[in-house]
């Protein structure tokens, strides 16, 4: 059993202005982790297809499972759909700020 | 308060009241009015205390099954999710050559009006109401007979007895839809359409009744139109007394998203939706009980001085935050990138094909007169 492994990563959100530091253990979303430490992240249908749980990544690192709600160009912009993303190491920064 | 002086310019009364009774009881609807940014969002964001499964839909005359914008999760979720994928930013992305190509043909029609029409029923009414026949995989020539019948159903909003016309309709619209899916069912002949994205995922097990199926495309035939409708009459309006943005959309093509999105603020097509209280809330200084009825108004919040400088001004570059104009939240509009293509596309084209387009001043303007809709029924124009 590896400790460092399922340590939970530490991920920065900015919402409205405001920076919060959230933990997300491994195998949680972004969102299920920001709604549990009692964050507002807009979100609708939870599975990576509607878009409205994108945030801008700032720094740091993330991987989705679905994209589809993102539009090519977002993809390129570094946009992560929350209720699919999961931090891929620390530094993940991610802003509402679009 | 809901007359026609209020439906040309909801904002002007929007303000005062705001200032004075931002929580505000309107008895012809039995609902109170939400007009601050923070209450709208409030009510929004917490669907399981302002719930959307308003007892009102469910009378014995007109019962139909529910759809997304009036059920709760997990039922919400579950009929969501069947139209989902069709409308992912990237599918939507997809369309653009074809919705292109559709809005210039019927301008080529339009062109052929002469010098005065109405918007509505030349360009701004069919373009969007095809667009979303051939999703659905209807038959476009149908538009005019489904435009009619939607026109009435959102009278569902108004109290009676506009409101019984309202789900007389919607029941007619249903039955449309049905008699479509089922034909479309037992000719077995399925296509790159969202019925038949239905038929197969109930044939492979989704969880979904035939009348929920023929609710939501009676719902997709609604929604799917009436909003871009009236997001570009609306676009055309803030457009009408701004000859340098007119010039501006003409020139540069690509300043058409910063365009739709502060008309999506400043006067989008979408006033409000009700919700229905499902416990005692405080909203501010009001105390609701269970069982209130809310109307959170959308185009109230988005000129909430305290959320927007100048909330009056129509400023192109404003690129308004956390505007209201789809809505928020789990209900948030499933459409969005389906109307910004449409009206990114509709409204630069319209102006590229009719540069000294404006409104007829000869002419009244004639909203459309529900209490959850800002657009127009008519809006006469000269090119």
């Amino acid at each position: 059993m590896d400790g460092a492994e399922s340590r939970p990563e530490q991920v920065t959100l900015i919402l409205e202005g405001e920076r919060h530091t959230i933990a997300v253990p491994e195998g949680e979303t972004i969102l299920s982790a920001a709604l549990g430490a009692g964050l507002y992240v807009e979100s609708s249908c939870e599975v990576g297809d509607c878009g409205t749980c994108k945030l801008r990544r700032l720094s740091g690192a993330a991987e989705q499972d679905n994209d589809m709600g993102l539009t090519d160009e977002e993809v390129e912009a570094g946009y992560v759909l929350c209720c699919v993303g999961r931090p891929q190491g620390p530094g993940l920064v991610l802003s509402d700020e679009r | 308060m809901f007359d026609r002086q209020f439906h040309l310019e909801p904002f002007v009364r929007f303000e005062e009241l705001r200032r004075h009774r931002p929580v505000f009881y309107v008895e012809a609807l039995d609902a109170w009015l939400l007009l601050r940014h923070d209450h709208v969002k409030q009510v929004l964001q917490d669907p399981r205390t302002f719930s959307s499964d308003d007892p009102r839909w469910h009378t014995e005359e007109f019962e139909t099954a529910p759809t997304m914008i009036t059920s709760d999760d997990p039922t919400h979720r579950r009929l969501r999710a069947l139209a989902q994928p069709a409308f992912t930013p990237r599918r939507i992305a997809k369309l653009a050559t074809a919705v292109e190509e559709l809005c210039e043909s019927i301008l080529d029609e339009v062109e052929a009006r002469g010098d005065r029409f109405d918007l509505v029923e030349a360009f701004s009414g069919p373009f969007p109401a095809i667009v979303i026949a051939e999703l659905l995989g209807v038959p476009r020539e149908d538009y005019p007979r489904f435009r009619r019948i939607a026109a009435q159903a959102v009278l569902a909003t108004r109290p009676e007895p506009e409101r019984s016309v309202g789900m007389r309709a919607g029941q007619e619209l249903n039955a449309y839809y049905g008699a479509f899916l089922r034909e479309r069912r037992e000719s077995g002949e399925l296509g790159d359409d969202l019925t038949s994205d239905f038929i197969r995922a109930q044939r492979d097990g989704a969880e979904c009744s035939d009348g929920e199926l023929e609710a939501m495309g009676s719902l997709f035939l609604i929604a799917g139109h009436e909003t871009t409708t009236n997001l570009i009459n609306n676009a055309v309006r803030c457009l009408d007394d701004a000859p340098k943005l007119r010039a501006k959309v003409v020139a540069d093509p690509d300043c058409a998203r910063d365009l739709v999105t502060e008309v999506l603020r400043y006067r989008g097509p979408v006033l409000g939706n009700f919700r229905f209280t499902t416990r005692t809330v405080e909203i501010g200084e009001t105390v609701l009980p269970a069982g209130s009825r809310v109307l959170p108004m959308l185009m109230a919040a988005n000129h909430d001085p305290n959320e927007y400088e100048a909330p009056g001004e129509f400023q192109l570059e404003r690129r308004a935050k956390g505007h209201l104009g789809f809505g928020r939240g789990i209900h948030r509009c499933l459409g969005e990138p389906l109307a910004k293509l449409e009206a990114e596309i509709a409204i630069p084209a319209l102006y590229r094909r009719f540069p000294e387009l404006r409104v007829d001043t000869e002419r009244d303007i004639l909203p459309v007169e529900v209490p959850v809709i800002h657009g127009c029924r008519e809006l006469h124009v000269r090119v």
